[in-house]
């Protein structure tokens, strides 16, 4: 629905060369889906990198005992997560930064689709969540 | 509305108030980056929560051991052990069986297997197996894994204690013999109370040497009885789970003792339930017993214990539930043939540990 509003808009009050600069083309959509799959793509890249390390000091430790080997399992479990947040959080910083940037070259709708895709990767990573509270 | 026609909404504002113009956008921004906010913090605080969860689930402390076998005046001795597999040091007691002239015997042999937050000293192990023991069985009733005197491990609910039972197997087959004047052990069967008859199950289908099982009030999958009776809210059941398995390498929904008792045939297997538990629903009885008699060589037994709660069978029934059993083991591994008895022990002797 935004597109279409903000198309009518923007062929109304914008100047020919703005409109060429508004109009979603491949290019477009390649940079939106760039800007929003990256903080995902951050996010699941610490997260398999948290199961390996996990993975791998569980293999380490599993001579020491299961106090040992839990005691670093954890650890490495919660500087993963933390790890994972700050991830994610940058990346959608850098993003907003770069759909800043579009808004101030006129690029609105571009700028606009991108944020609705993070948007949309806020309801991906809650998704598990979602369906383990609807399931139960 | 103005969410969803931001930059119009923008623009509109941005006519009406010309002193402090607003990027096109703006509260669309604003929606999208408190939606990023709360679903980033619920999310991060749902995943720690339930490692946190997963974390205290997994260790329950040990109960110390507070009787002996000399309570009952058997005689026993401590054995040690290690589980199939990963090696872990468990701990038990092996009781020889007594035979109706007084001499000993360790023919017949029964592995006890306990149930969660147990151990091999519990009225339950204790009372049943110095029961079976005067009657002719020899008993080997030990602590599993995180449990009483063996070593601390995480709580698997039957997914790694089978291995447990697989070790005793392997003790009473090829370790060193607990009463050396008596000899080898010649047939094993199995008693395993609530996870400990689950677990048991687990094991025996992969080790034959287990000839015959009693299964009280064990579970045919144990997912739907954490999903029922546990404190842990319902949404954070499935995490908490994943979380296990990521940390401890616990695959819960694989304890699913139901899948695999028909590959017990054509041992015979015995159930038995009391009809008011509440831990484990009488259901699981049935359906245990349901897909053990899929297999067309299956020797199933079942029993429900009219107004027994959880594993409180054997207290409500006393000499007709160790009567039943006995029946049920002599059936299934003969009756006791040893030509090698030790000396009966003096009545002062009995009760110590020999």
């Amino acid at each position: 629905m935004t597109p279409i509003a903000e198309s009518t808009q923007s062929k109304s009050s914008t100047h020919p060369e703005q409109e060429a600069h508004d109009r979603y083309s491949l290019g477009h959509v390649v940079h939106i889906v760039a800007v929003v799959l990256t903080p995902l793509a951050l996010l699941s890249v610490t997260i398999v990198a948290t199961l390996v390390g996990i993975a791998f000091v569980r293999n380490l430790t599993a001579s020491g005992g299961f106090f040992v080997e839990q005691q670093y399992v954890i650890l490495v479990a919660f500087i993963g997560l933390i790890l994972a947040a700050v991830a994610y959080t940058t990346s959608i910083i850098v993003a907003f930064k770069k759909i800043n940037k579009w808004h101030e070259t006129k690029k609105t709708k571009k700028a606009i689709g991108a944020t609705w895709g993070l948007g949309m990767t806020a309801i991906i990573i809650t998704l598990p969540m979602l369906l383990a509270a609807f399931i139960h | 509305m103005s969410l969803w026609f931001p930059t119009i909404h923008a623009r509109a504002k941005a006519t009406t108030k010309a002193s402090a113009p607003r990027p096109p956008g703006h509260r669309l921004r604003k929606f999208i980056v408190a939606l990023i906010v709360i679903t980033e913090i619920l999310t991060f605080c749902y995943a720690g929560l339930s490692v946190f969860v997963a974390m205290r689930v997994e260790n329950t402390p040990p109960l110390p051991i507070t009787s002996t076998p000399a309570a009952y005046g058997l005689a026993y001795r401590d054995v040690t052990f290690y589980s199939r597999v990963d090696h872990l040091r468990l701990r038990g007691w092996f009781i020889p069986g007594v035979l109706p002239d007084g001499h000993l015997t360790s023919q017949r042999t029964i592995i006890m297997v306990h149930g969660t937050g147990s151990n091999r000293a519990a009225p339950l192990l204790l009372g049943l197996g110095s029961a079976l023991a005067k009657r002719g069985f020899a008993i080997l009733a030990f602590d599993m894994r995180g449990m009483g005197e063996s070593a601390p491990a995480p709580l698997s609910e039957g997914y790694f204690e089978q291995r447990d039972v697989l070790g005793a197997v392997d003790f009473l087959r090829s370790g060193p013999v607990p009463y050396p004047e008596l000899g080898r052990t010649h047939v094993i069967a199995g008693w395993g109370d609530s996870m400990g008859a689950s677990t048991m199950i687990l094991a025996a289908v992969h080790e034959p040497a287990v000839r015959a099982i009693v299964s009280d009030s064990g579970f045919a999958a144990i997912v739907p009885l954490l999903e029922s009776n546990t404190q842990i809210p319902g949404a954070f059941i499935p995490s908490v789970l994943l979380a296990t398995r990521i940390l401890y390498g616990i695959d819960f929904y694989a304890t699913r003792p139901v899948d695999m008792v028909a590959r017990i045939a054509p041992r015979p297997i015995f159930f038995i339930q009391g009809t008011a538990d509440r831990v484990v629903p009488s259901s699981n009885l049935k359906v245990l017993a349901v897909a053990a008699s899929s297999n067309p060589q299956a020797h199933v037994l079942t029993w429900q214990v009219k107004g027994a709660d959880h594993i409180q069978s054997f207290k409500v029934m006393g000499v007709v539930y160790v009567n039943r059993v006995v029946t049920f083991f002599t059936q299934a591994l003969g009756a006791d043939t040893s030509e090698v008895r030790l000396a009966s022990v003096n009545k002062s002797q009995q009760g110590v540990k020999t």
